[in-house]
């Protein structure tokens, strides 16, 4: 037997499932998601699906965390065994404020927090911890079958630590981030997610610049851009059209309005345009 | 930034092995845990089992902290701090929050050390801790001594609540970043913190955002970081000055310190003072007058755009009277 070989029948041996996943493993892999439901039925008419990827950006206090709160509450709320997992970065979650929400959607203070004891939150302290977390994920993926939702409050948190950190080493910034969208494509895609990440704006006007990469950019498959205008904050949805959905491809462009109030998220009114 | 692998992590990384690894271009913990088991033991002589218990090992240490929402819903809460003036602590719902980080926005002299002192007077008293890291030298113990004295304080009981009050003068973003990462690992000696004031944070931090390297910006970061994990997990409030910049000429005033640190803040309060031409033949350059505006302009708890005036007097910050009644306060 090659030495490979011997490795290969090791592995077998002494994996904690030696034939690979159990059948509980299979079927909770294999088994059919809940739907999201309300879940950014606000954004937009056509419910995400396991895969999608969200990413909502804008200036400071234009509102991003309370709307991933808003899908964080309402992913909780859809099924009594769902369950999110939330990457803080920022600290600008409040576990009173999520409860608040959760109140709204379901109909008692007990219903709450059962669904809130289905939130693991994850609080990074550096973009290291925060892509050894992504892995931990990734790698326990079968133990998480029942995550429909990964939310991550921000991913520009450390971008100019890092960005400083990195150049005196003489690496670049770029690289790194693209490979923490890498990491949250793959966790979407093999774990059968919706990712919804906020997005800090880093510069100053549209210049269209985005510091996770043109490949982060390109695997978005709805972004929600946020602009406060006039006591209110205006939301600039813009859907990508998957390759595989059946149906002809919906309106691409729209935009909302929303004013944040005690209850959570109040939309205004909706205005869809095509491009 | 990248933790490089080490022996010290796990006994199983030997030095044969880290070379190994090194050789195959696996330096650090990152690249160690996102590659595939199978692809690892092919990289190294550790078996399958021994790969598996040094990922164990390294995500333990690395990752993120895990916590239940329900934890952290069942933590007894800390009341607010007020500082005295009613109007003005009902911006933020009551007085400062604990765990949440406070900046006071504001042009010179416009009464934002002020405030900072009216807390530090009411947490000394409210019998919590204080600490000031002073980077202009003007947050003035002496005034504090006075603020408590006007709360009917004896002399001897004033000085007994100033044993509580620990003031450090900072001259650079490095050495608060020391005083910050030692309030964070000797929780226990700053048991019964309540509060720290960082004045300025713009006088720190501005001289370097023009330097090479992103220094600036990086350390600006860093900072932040660090003041909401230790607001967090101290549960205290931590409160920073910064001043307002001209954003764009003929435009409006903005906070200080760029883009990189305008989303940090939990809370954000701009200051404004009330300027008045004082009447007569001559034409007269604008005065500032006494009476001082604070909006709320950032929240994560609180409707922004709400305002309250207020008096900075002998005996603190007080609400300012309704303009029908405005007397002379005290200065």
């Amino acid at each position: 037997m090659t030495g490979r070989a011997c490795r290969q029948v090791a592995m077998l041996a002494c994996d904690s499932s030696p034939c690979g996943e159990s059948g509980r493993q299979l079927l909770a892999r294999l088994a059919p998601r809940p739907d999201l439901g309300s879940v950014l039925t606000e954004l937009c008419p056509h419910h995400p699906v396991p895969g999608d990827i969200v990413e909502i950006s804008g200036p400071g206090g234009s509102g991003k965390t309370q709307l991933l709160m808003e899908c964080v509450a309402a992913a909780l709320s859809c099924d009594s065994t769902s369950a999110v997992v939330l990457l803080d970065t920022d600290r600008h979650v409040r576990m009173p404020r999520l409860l608040q929400l959760l109140q709204r959607h379901l109909p008692s203070a007990a219903a709450a927090r059962s669904a809130a004891s289905r939130l693991e939150l994850l609080t990074a302290t550096s973009s290291q911890q925060a892509r050894v977390a992504l892995e931990a994920l990734l790698a326990r993926l079968e133990e998480h079958a029942g995550v429909l939702l990964l939310a991550v409050d921000s991913l520009s948190a450390f971008y100019w630590s890092d960005r400083h950190a990195l150049g005196r080493v003489g690496e670049r910034a770029d690289a790194w981030y693209r490979q923490l969208g890498q990491q949250l494509v793959r966790l979407a895609g093999r774990g059968r997610l919706v990712v919804v990440a906020t997005r800090h704006s880093l510069s100053a006007g549209a210049t269209g610049w985005h510091h996770m990469g043109a490949e982060w950019a390109a695997a978005v498959t709805r972004s929600v851009c946020l602009r406060p205008q006039q006591g209110a904050v205006e939301a600039t949805l813009r859907m990508v059209a998957r390759t595989e959905d059946a149906a002809p491809p919906p309106p691409s462009l729209w935009k909302r309005r929303f004013v944040i109030t005690d209850e959570g998220v109040r939309w205004l009114e909706v205005r869809a345009d095509s491009e | 930034m990248h933790q490089y692998l080490k022996n010290k992590e796990c006994p199983l990384l030997s030095e044969d092995v880290l070379a190994e690894l090194k050789n195959n271009g696996i330096k650090t913990v990152l690249a160690f845990l996102s590659r595939d088991s199978e692809a690892l033991i092919h990289a190294c002589s550790l078996t399958y089992q021994e790969v598996v218990s040094v990922k164990k090992v390294l995500f333990a240490k690395y990752s993120a902290l895990p916590c239940s929402a329900t934890d952290l819903l069942d933590q007894p809460s800390v009341a607010p701090l007020a500082s005295g003036c009613d109007r003005v602590d009902g911006l933020l719902g009551g007085g400062l929050p604990a765990g949440d980080l406070v900046e006071l926005c504001g042009p010179s002299a416009v009464g934002k050390t002020q405030l900072c002192l009216a807390w530090a007077a009411a947490a000394l008293l409210a019998g919590a801790r204080v600490l000031v890291a002073d980077a202009k030298c003007e947050f003035s113990v002496a005034r504090c001594r006075r603020l408590l004295r006007r709360r009917g304080r004896s002399a001897q009981e004033c000085d007994r609540l100033l044993e509580r009050l620990q003031y450090a003068q900072v001259f650079s973003m490095q050495e608060l970043l020391a005083l910050l990462e030692a309030v964070r690992s000797r929780r226990r000696l700053h048991a019964g913190l309540r509060l720290l004031v960082v004045d300025s944070l713009a006088a720190l931090a501005a001289p370097l955002l023009a330097s090479p390297g992103f220094i600036g910006f990086g350390l600006l970061t860093d900072v932040g970081t660090t003041l909401k994990s230790v607001a967090a997990e101290c549960r205290l409030t931590a409160l920073v000055t910064n001043d307002l910049v001209q954003s764009e000429p003929g435009g409006g005033e903005r906070p200080a310190l760029g883009l990189a640190w305008l989303h940090v803040p939990h809370h954000r309060l701009l200051l404004s003072r009330e300027t008045s031409t004082a009447p007569g033949p001559l034409a007269q350059p604008p005065r500032a007058g006494p009476r001082r505006t604070a909006t709320l302009a950032k929240s994560i708890s609180a409707p922004c755009g709400t305002s309250a005036d207020f008096l900075v007097t002998g005996a603190g910050v007080e609400e300012a009277p309704t303009a029908q009644k405005r007397s002379a306060p005290e200065d």
